[in-house]
């Protein structure tokens, strides 16, 4: 960010702690395929992209998603 | 292959959602998927129903967009055959019919008697303004609307903020006001932006509140950045709770001819998609025409229109 002006950054990711599906039914129902394959990615890869943090955020609240 | 008008003007402006959707071949299966699906669930509504199947909001969604495509008639008896469409290849037009996929196993009957879950309807929420699909739709527009040329911007309804988002990706606006009702999405887009919410010292602005109308809102956000060259309205005129109201309390803090930059699905867009995201919560259906006067009511005079329901209606207005 400068100091005049504000621009996101879009590498910017938010690091994951430990987490799983806790329930693959609800996941599959609720997360089309293509965009499952991108929660996946994600979890494996131990980061979330910023376009995905409101996703996980709901999947968490859901308890789709655990992290411990 | 035959075009309407405003198929015309969707490849005129809209070229690059078309293109990333394979083309308007692939469009239209997507769109058709949209509507088969619509008339699926309202035969769902009617043998579940019967005459109180457009007795709420999904419902009545549903019923508007068949009605204006004469899929039904007046009683909602279906009266035009509606063919399963072949399923699009091309990724993006697919992951469209995906979310319908995924709203249909929630079930119609039971999303229409208010069954499903807010937070499993949240998910889904969720996942449509992630996808692909969403992603190009929003970007397209910015283009069109050539957003960099807009230094002091404010954007009600702002949801999760990937709006927002989409916008301070390309651009660095002197001031970006965001707001919504819902203390949860105010959060998640403060989140999304990486900053806190409702503080508003800095470039950017996520702010809570239900209405413009509120006086010590629009005091926070004028002691933000004064007045704003335009307000970004993508998708959201159906989620206020007084369109008419909101817009006219917006004008307050809009610079005078600032530009309204307007976005919004229709009965006669995409029926699926429409009656999909009215289960999410938005509270009103517009035809385009009453988009329109909507807008004229609000106090608003018409600059440019580019399309009036295909893919959705787009057109500039400003503050008059």
């Amino acid at each position: 960010m400068s100091v005049t002006r504000y621009r996101v950054e879009e590498g910017r990711v938010e690091r994951l702690a430990d987490c799983e599906v806790r329930d693959f039914e609800m996941f599959s129902m609720l997360v089309p395929p293509t965009l499952q394959n991108a929660v996946l990615d994600a979890l494996r890869a131990g980061s979330i992209p910023p376009e995905l943090a409101p996703l996980f955020k709901r999947l968490k609240e859901a308890e789709v998603l655990v992290c411990t | 292959m035959s075009f309407s008008f405003d198929d015309i003007n969707a490849l005129r402006y809209y070229g690059r959602f078309i293109k990333a959707g394979g083309g308007i071949g692939e469009v239209r299966k997507a769109l058709g998927w949209s509507t088969w699906y619509a008339a699926k669930w309202w035969s769902e509504l009617k043998h579940e129903l019967g005459i109180d199947a457009n007795k709420n909001i999904f419902g009545r969604a549903l019923y508007m967009a068949l009605r204006a495509r004469g899929v039904i008639d007046d009683e909602g008896k279906i009266v035009k055959r509606v063919e399963r469409p072949e399923r699009p290849t091309n990724p993006y037009s697919n992951e469209f019919v995906e979310l319908h996929d995924a709203f249909d196993a929630l079930g119609a009957v039971e999303v229409a008697l208010g069954r499903v879950d807010r937070e499993k309807l949240r998910v889904l929420y969720s996942s449509m303004l992630a996808q692909g699909w969403y992603d190009i739709m929003r970007e397209t527009f910015l283009d069109l609307m050539k957003i960099e040329q807009y230094p002091k911007i404010v954007e009600p309804h702002c949801k999760e903020g990937q709006m927002a988002y989409a916008v301070l990706r390309r651009h660095e606006p002197d001031r970006y006001f965001a707001y919504d009702p819902e203390p949860d999405d105010v959060e998640a887009a403060a989140a999304l932006l990486g900053i806190a919410p409702n503080v508003c010292t800095d470039k950017v602005c996520v702010y809570q509140t239900s209405t413009m109308c509120d006086e010590s809102s629009a005091e926070v956000a004028e002691a933000f950045a004064g007045q704003f060259d335009a307000a970004l309205v993508f998708h959201t005129l159906y989620w206020m709770a007084d369109p008419i109201k909101e817009l006219a309390c917006l004008k307050r803090v809009l610079k005078p001819g600032a530009a309204l930059l307007v976005g919004q699905q229709v009965v006669e867009s995409t029926p699926g998609l429409l009656a999909i995201v009215v289960s999410f919560g938005a509270k009103h259906v517009f035809k385009w025409r009453d988009v329109e006067t909507t807008l004229e009511a609000a106090g608003y005079k018409r600059e440019k229109r580019y399309t009036r329901y295909s893919p959705y209606y787009i057109a500039i207005w400003r503050a008059a």
